[in-house]
């Protein structure tokens, strides 16, 4: 077995932790020694030297993130958590919110802590009812304790988080749409820059992370950058969550050290393909990232670097499996309507784009397609490409991309 | 059609308005609070929410039309979100939809009402829930590992309890 559960320790168990048993086994604790040992400079700097970065898909260095806020600003500064959840073949924000939402919440309060903010949210998409009230009760919990609200643990600090739901809408994961949302408008993206660090939420500095980044703040606090960095590897520090479904025997969420092989995590953990069945593909990142060939698997490490040097990303970690019986061009024309039904219409190549590929990839997997339209495909992913106000239009191009380059042979059956 | 919050529900929305500095930011969870009740956004719920978070009811209403889990015309007692996206789609939520074409008779369509407006069929895009796939939503609350077995038991039971069940 692979999946260690180092950071997330909750997440081996079935149920959800309470205050008392996340105090119990040391919760909170972090937060005290935030407050009351650390100064915030010091808190930003342990977070950059142990190299954690962004969890919800792009990557970042979290610690350099925060660095990017203003050094002397007039206006409040605001922390959001991004939990959105939405890219396809991710599930595990869900985990923590529903079975460690304490973790969740002593990581908001030390990142609020580092970067001088007195308001947080946590944007949860609209769906995730059940999530939304376990982190609303967690932080009911923590303020009658003391531990959140006016004057938190006695220490002189102020510190409110609420929770705001989102409605529907896969582009309000995209920081800038959350941003829109959350100040009750429609969700589409905004211009860069001014980055949000400069200019977010209300128009004042805001940081936005993913509910796994945050989370490990504690674990990270507590052992030190040290030894975050010996878990992973030198490019890749530290541990992910990787959300596994498709076609495996055991689909869940697991806890590995980035630098793991995905073959270890998909046969130890996973209990290998469904029915026995050979591999055919893998999405190793969430539905944004370019698909895998089984061949490549073989060779595939778990981290941002392997990724990149096989083609593809580490993303979210949604790894989407499937087995030889899998057509394809299904797959990419099941996308290409998620894509052209979730674009906010804003940029031309992205609109107009993602509604050509899904027009003609529907043409194709129904029998009625050209030759002619396989190139055309790459040429409207070229189109797209680095053209558009956020990386959805990017995103679209992924699988239709990497499916034309590695499985070339099965469009083409489909134009004979 | 007019429409207003209960006593009950405006304590909920004054305390939902408290947690933001601005308004409008009250407005998709006093949609929520609305749409929970009614089970849909009728115009009366565009004016009522626009006049508590001080904007106009167009504004409001442009904000609907924006998200997918607002309801402009009113559905059926029961709404079953289907998830169609990858995971669900490679675990077999074809079958699900053809399970649930038949049963409601909605012929070609493949979303829509029931003749009874008892059921409204929707297919909805990743439920977040990939691990469980097939993952469907009944009123709100997911079930996962969804074969068509267990989703004609869990339609006989509401079926059986009639009405519109506890959202
Ligand atoms: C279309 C789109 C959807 C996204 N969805 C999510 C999401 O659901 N959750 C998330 O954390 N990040 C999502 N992101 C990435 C965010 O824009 C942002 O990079 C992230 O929340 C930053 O947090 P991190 O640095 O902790 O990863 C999305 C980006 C795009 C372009
Ligand atoms: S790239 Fe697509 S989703 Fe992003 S802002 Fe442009 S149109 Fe909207
Ligand atoms: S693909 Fe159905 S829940 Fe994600």
């Amino acid at each position: 077995m692979r999946s260690e559960f180092l950071c997330f320790p909750q997440l081996q168990h079935k149920g959800r932790q309470g205050l008392n048993e996340y105090q119990a086994a040391g919760g909170y604790s972090q937060l005290f020694r935030a407050l009351q040992e650390l100064q915030p400079q010091q808190i930003t700097d342990l977070v950059k030297a142990s190299g954690l970065r962004g969890r919800g898909g792009a990557g970042f260095p979290t610690g350099v993130k925060w660095g990017f806020l203003p050094k002397q600003s007039s206006k409040p500064v605001y922390l959001v958590c991004n939990a959105d959840e939405g890219e396809p073949g991710t599930f595990k924000d869900r985990e923590i919110m529903l079975r460690a939402p304490h973790q969740l919440v002593e990581g908001m309060a030390i990142a609020a802590r580092a970067i001088g903010c007195h308001t947080a949210y946590v944007y949860i998409r609209g769906e995730f009812r059940d999530e939304a009230a376990s982190v609303a009760e967690a932080i009911r919990e923590a303020r009658e304790a003391g531990l959140l609200g006016r004057n938190t643990m006695g220490l002189g600090w102020d510190f409110e988080l609420h929770v705001s739901p989102g409605a529907g809408a896969y582009v309000c994961g995209e920081e800038t749409a959350l941003l829109n949302s959350l100040e009750g408008r429609r969700g589409l993206p905004r211009n860069k820059p001014p980055f949000p660090a400069v200019e977010g939420l209300y128009g004042c500095p805001t940081i936005i992370n993913n509910v796994e980044t945050l989370a490990a703040l504690p674990p990270i606090l507590q052992h030190g950058a040290d030894w975050y960095i010996g878990l992973g590897t030198q490019a890749s520090p530290g541990t992910k969550l990787f959300s596994v479904s498709g076609h495996v025997n055991r689909p869940g969420v697991y806890e590995v050290r980035l630098g793991t092989p995905l073959m270890a995590l998909l046969e130890e953990d996973c209990g290998g393909v469904l029915n026995g069945r050979k591999l055919k593909a893998v999405i190793p990142g969430g539905s944004s990232v370019p698909m895998l060939t089984a061949d490549e698997c073989r060779e595939l490490k778990l981290d941002y670097e392997g990724c990149q040097a096989a083609g593809t990303m580490l993303g979210s970690g949604g790894v989407i499996v499937m087995d030889e019986s899998v057509s394809i061009p299904h797959v990419v024309a099941n996308l290409a309507h998620f894509y052209a039904h979730e674009s906010c219409g804003q940029c031309t190549p992205c609109r107009e784009g993602t509604h050509w590929m899904n027009e003609i990839i529907q043409r194709l997997v129904q029998g009625q397609g050209h030759r002619k339209d396989i190139d055309l495909l790459l040429e409207i992913c070229d189109r797209i490409s680095f053209r558009t106000i956020c990386a959805l239009g990017d995103a679209a191009t992924g699988p239709v991309r990497s499916s034309i380059t590695r499985f070339r042979n099965e469009w083409e059956a489909l134009v004979r | 059609m007019s429409f207003q919050f209960t006593p009950a529900e405006l304590e909920e929305a004054e305390r939902i308005l408290a947690r933001y500095p601005s308004r409008m930011s009250a407005t998709l969870p006093l949609l929520h609070l609305a749409q929970a009740r009614e089970g849909f956004i009728s115009d009366g719920v565009v004016e009522e929410v626009a006049r508590l978070v001080d904007v106009s009811p167009l504004h409001v209403a442009d904000v609907v039309s924006f998200y997918t889990m607002y309801h402009r015309r009113a559905v059926g007692r029961h709404l079953i979100s289907v998830c169609r996206t990858l995971s669900c789609d490679l675990m077999g939520k074809q079958k699900l939809v053809e399970y649930l074409c038949n049963r409601l008779q909605l012929g070609e369509a493949r979303e829509g009402t029931d003749a009874q407006g008892q059921f409204t069929l929707e297919q909805v895009e990743c439920l977040g829930a990939c691990g469980g796939a097939p993952t469907i939503m009944i009123d709100g609350v997911y079930h996962e590992r969804m074969t068509v077995e267990k989703l004609a038991t869990l339609l006989d039971e509401l079926t059986a309890a009639g009405g519109r069940d506890a959202q």
